[in-house]
């Protein structure tokens, strides 16, 4: 079907055009030392890649906000569970209410809502501390979570748990060899989707964790403010890095199926 | 005191007005094969529910070996079901499939090896042991999930019209195997369709439900015989309904007065059922007067209407008896294929012929007419 191919690279062009052509420029200016108007292209240098890696606060940068998305993640994961399948699996009065209420976080606009949260977070103590980020960070990624596995479980055929149960299987039996295998590409998709949700947090980070907590998206407005974009550029380049790695762990189970398939699912 | 016993379940679900199950009453015997026959949305598949534990009765008791099972999670019953579609799990084998009961036992590799062999044998997949599960015909995918229901060793197999995905010839594969199964480890087995041809081949005895009861519960072959209420004779290829007056045993009808022997003694109105067949073609003059009214060529035989007795009724002929619209013919009936039933919800019969396969509750069963 030569025009259904044409079809195919033509939105593989678009994508490209829309996706990797932006990140074009900042792939080139991580490897300039000037780039001024009106040049085509840089004077080329490595200046902002040996000045990144000769940065050792960069490394514990880097592994803080690995941690810290890594925690919000799981954590996500388990309060949003429960709720997911409720949301996704049954019908009951007042859904759409309660769908509402888990979507606020993500409507309300995050600095209005971090101000409001750092007032409590100081009484209990948890301003300028890592608990306190992750706990912000939760409250912003949950709807994501919560969104993603409802929808992998509105097509989820319960009838296979029912069916593990008169076969002998007790309830951890069956979420460990059959809900779990049952929604795990849609899980993982979730949980990839609520990382870069905290990955790229910035406002609830720095007003929350204020000095404390320091992580990628902070070094990189700090050095945009400052005005080196190759540095700023190289930075950026880093701070994407660690999403595609999970994007090629994780191919295996977005190939073929969206958020809102998982394995057991109504044909 | 028999293996299984329902008492009076009562279920309801929430928001609905009428209870689905309505006091369901039934005993089965170990070994037995039972089939609970009904249109869809009568309870049945609810009842299977309740006996394997993965629904809560409001109302009554479910007895197995005499010991009450309602307070033991489903998976402790030792009671496992095998649904309207396979469910197999897609991301295991065949083997594994088969396997996922002795999983959860914790059997030994080696008898655990054994067992799923066995029933990879027993329903002819041997060479398909390690397939996936996903790359199976729907006929295999049946029969996995028959032997991973079986492996087990259940004390009672629930089967939730397991059969109405499969086209005819493997139904009849299926059927064999199902009976190959009770024959071989004598497994009592409760069947659930809204098919009657499918109940009638399987059933020791069928439990007839409709609306959440059950309206009667005897062997496969006494429905044809000795139906209850209308309803069930339409069901069961019963043709002609006539108003009739029971005194005593016997039921007075246009046709005449009939002793029917079996006949629950009681006076009052009745509806006098006729099969098709019963009726005889008699010498000129002899036995009942007959008016053709329409003809139906079946193959190997003919359906008549006719008016006799200011009565319509069906009747059935060989078809070299071939008679045209108009014709005069005169019939006697064959006793033993009369009988009266009572009349369901209304308190009068009406006086009308039900083609086999046009009945209501075939009607419900296709969804297409849902009424008392």
């Amino acid at each position: 079907m030569p025009r259904g191919r044409l079809l195919g690279w033509a939105a593989l062009a678009f994508l490209f055009v829309a996706v990797l052509l932006p990140l074009l420029p900042v792939i080139i200016w991580s490897f300039s030392f000037r780039w001024p108007y009106p040049n085509l292209l840089p004077e080329w240098s490595s200046r902002a890649w040996d000045y990144v890696f000769s940065q050792s606060t960069m490394i514990d940068t880097m592994v803080t906000s690995i941690e810290l998305s890594a925690v919000v993640t799981l954590l996500t994961l388990l309060i949003g569970y429960s709720t997911a399948r409720a949301l996704g699996t049954r019908e009951f009065r007042g859904k759409s209410a309660v769908e509402l209420f888990i979507l606020l976080p993500a409507i309300i606009p995050v600095i209005s809502a971090v101000m409001g949260m750092q007032g409590v977070f100081t009484r209990l103590g948890l301003s300028d501390t890592f608990p306190g980020v992750v706990i912000a960070h939760v409250v912003f990624a949950l709807p994501y979570m919560v969104f993603g596995l409802a929808s992998v479980f509105k097509n989820y055929n319960l009838e296979y748990e029912q069916q593990a149960r008169t076969l002998g299987a007790d309830r951890w039996n069956v979420f460990a060899h059959v809900t779990v295998p049952g929604i795990l590409p849609g899980m993982v998709v979730s949980c990839l989707f609520v990382f870069v949700v905290s990955w790229s947090q910035y406002l609830s980070t720095i007003i929350v964790g204020g000095t404390a907590v320091r992580t990628l998206p902070m070094v990189l407005f700090a050095l945009m403010g400052s005005g080196d974009y190759a540095v700023a550029s190289a930075v950026a380049i880093i701070f994407i890095l660690p999403v595609l790695i999970l994007l090629a762990l994780t191919s295996k189970f977005l190939a073929g199926s969206g958020v809102s398939s998982g394995v057991i699912n109504e044909p | 005191m028999s293996y299984l016993d329902l008492k009076g379940l009562r279920m309801s679900y929430e928001g609905a007005t009428k209870p689905c199950l309505d006091g369901i009453d039934l005993s089965i015997e170990k070994g037995e094969i039972v089939v609970i026959l009904g249109p869809s949305g009568c309870g049945k598949t609810t009842t299977l529910k309740l006996i394997a534990g993965l629904l809560d009765p409001i109302e009554g008791d479910i007895l197995l070996e005499g010991r009450s099972i309602l307070t033991i999670p489903s998976e402790k019953r030792g009671v496992s079901m095998v649904f309207q579609k396979p469910l197999l799990f897609p991301h295991m084998t065949v083997a594994e499939n088969i396997g996922f009961g002795l999983r959860m036992k914790g059997v030994p590799k080696e008898l655990f090896e054994r067992k799923v062999d066995e029933m990879l044998e027993l329903v002819k997949l041997q060479g398909l042991r390690n397939r996936r599960a996903t790359q199976l015909s729907g006929g295999q995918e049946q029969r996995v999930s028959l032997a991973r229901a079986l492996v087990i060793e259940p004390k009672l197999i629930l089967l939730d019209e397991p059969l109405s995905a499969l086209d005819a010839e493997l139904r009849l594969e299926m059927r064999e195997l199902i009976l190959q199964i009770r024959e071989k480890y004598n497994t009592t087995i409760v069947f659930v369709t809204h098919d009657q041809q499918e109940a009638v081949m399987l059933a020791d005895k069928i439990a007839l439900m409709i609306k959440g009861k059950i309206i009667q519960y005897d062997r496969a072959t006494t429905f044809y015989t000795r139906p209850r209420t209308r309803r069930v004779a339409e069901f069961f290829g019963w043709t002609n309904f006539i108003p009739a007056t029971q005194r005593g045993k016997t039921v007075v009808c246009p046709f005449g007065e009939f002793a029917l022997e079996g006949l629950e003694e009681h006076n009052g109105p009745i509806c006098l059922t006729i099969r098709p067949e019963a009726a005889v073609v008699s010498p000129k003059g002899e036995g009942y007067r007959a008016i053709v009214r329409s003809v139906m060529h079946m193959g190997t035989r003919i359906d008549y209407e006719v008016e006799s007795m200011d009565t319509k009724l069906g009747i059935s002929l060989h078809s070299n008896q071939e008679y045209a619209k108009g014709d005069e013919i005169f019939f006697k009936f064959v006793p033993s294929r009369i009988w009266a039933v009572k009349c369901d919800d209304k308190s009068v019969c009406d006086n009308r012929v039900v083609w086999e396969n046009t009945s209501p509750l075939q009607l419900a069963s296709d969804g297409t007419k849902l009424q008392d």
